[in-house]
């Protein structure tokens, strides 16, 4: 007997235990089915050896899976910790010191000796200084003049009250004569 | 094995319970044998195989879903393993041997306990296991695929047509042409050799 799809369908369906009515035709293909079903019935020789091999395989496996699992819990836990460290560290160092802000840099001890002498070769500070002592020096200059200046006026001054007193001497001396 | 003492194994072995998992290799082993043994026609092969099958399952039993069925879950993977064996075979242009005896170079002696027969007897079954070998042999890989899942694996048409992504009619048709086949070749053989006698 030739089946077609939906035939098929319907005996395949019945022999899965569905209830499906079958035509006498597609009942005995269906029981056909489960005969010939029957002849992979011979005992299969199954030797004991092979289960025991694939026993200790099997151990061999779960103590493996144990082991990496162990080794997993194990590489998450320093993972963890290290991570914990240097998020700490990083907000250590990133948080503002309370160092005075007139307090002299430390840092510059740790600066290389060659590395200072280069930076001081390249730098315009001697240039700055020059110039800085350049004007110091007329500022003394003109200090210097200003106070001469002050100390002539200072002796002017004396002489004009040495004269002043002089004439009053005179003229209480010269009034007392002349009014006595 | 009850429904209910599979589902505690199963829940015990994907808890990490060393012996589940060998109390479920205990359980199916004879069938997955049968299966490896019929599928490759090599004892050394289907020996291999079950080695193998003990590995995915620790492998792989912590990703089965309970609300489906066990068996066809298990001989999917077996089907799967069996593939991928054939398809080696085939890169290596390995032949396959139709002689149990000769490739598992163990005496048959060597069964479970209880099925070993008389000697006249084992003679009479190992031509017949030859013989099944031989028929299913001439099978393509596709329907001898389908009539072994359906006899050791259990598995209904709707479970091997969704296994192949399949109409059921199509597997029921495959399946009922290579029964037919088999027991044709099979009938044959048996009255060669009988004439021969």
């Amino acid at each position: 007997m030739t089946l077609d799809d939906r035939q098929s369908e319907r005996i395949a369906r019945w022999l899965d235990g569905h209830p499906v009515d079958l035509t006498e035709a597609e009942r005995a293909v269906a029981e056909e089915i489960q005969r010939d079903q029957t002849l992979l019935e011979s005992e299969v020789p199954a030797p004991r050896a092979a289960m025991e091999r694939a026993r200790q395989q099997m151990r061999a496996e779960l103590a493996r899976t144990a082991r990496h699992g162990l080794q997993t819990r194990w590489f998450a836990r320093v993972a963890a910790a290290l991570l914990i460290a240097c998020t700490t560290w990083l907000l250590f160092t990133a948080l503002p010191t309370k160092k005075p802000a007139h307090a002299p840099p430390t840092e510059i001890a740790e600066v290389p000796l060659e590395e200072l002498l280069d930076a001081m070769e390249h730098s315009t500070v001697f240039a700055d200084l020059d110039q800085l002592e350049q004007e110091i020096a007329e500022i003394r200059a003109e200090i210097a003049v200003s106070t001469q200046n002050e100390a002539t006026d200072l002796k002017i001054e004396a002489i004009e009250q040495q004269l002043n007193n002089l004439w009053i001497e005179d003229l209480d001396d010269g009034f007392l004569i002349d009014a006595g | 094995m009850e429904p209910e003492q599979l589902q505690e194994l199963i829940a015990a072995a994907q808890a990490g319970v060393g012996e589940a998992y060998e109390t479920l290799l205990e359980a199916y082993w004879p069938r997955l044998y049968g299966y490896f043994l019929r599928a490759t026609a090599n004892a050394h092969e289907a020996e291999d195989l079950l080695g193998e099958m003990g590995l995915r399952l620790v492998r792989t039993l912590r990703k089965y879903d309970d609300r489906g069925r066990f068996e066809p879950w298990l001989f999917r993977i077996a089907a799967n393993l069996v593939r991928d064996r054939i398809r080696r075979r085939k890169v290596r242009g390995t032949m396959i041997s139709l002689s149990m005896e000769e490739e598992s170079g163990r005496a048959r002696g060597d069964l479970l306990p209880g099925v070993a027969p008389a000697v006249e007897a084992r003679m009479e079954h190992a031509e017949a296991v030859d013989q099944l070998h031989e028929s299913l042999a001439t099978l393509d890989e596709t329907t001898r695929e389908m009539i072994l899942l359906r006899h050791y694996g259990e598995m209904s048409f709707r479970e091997i047509a969704d296994l192949h992504d399949c109409p059921i009619g199509t597997v029921l048709a495959k399946v009922h042409r290579g029964l037919k086949a088999l027991r044709c070749r099979m009938d044959k053989v048996h009255d060669t050799r009988r004439q021969t006698i």
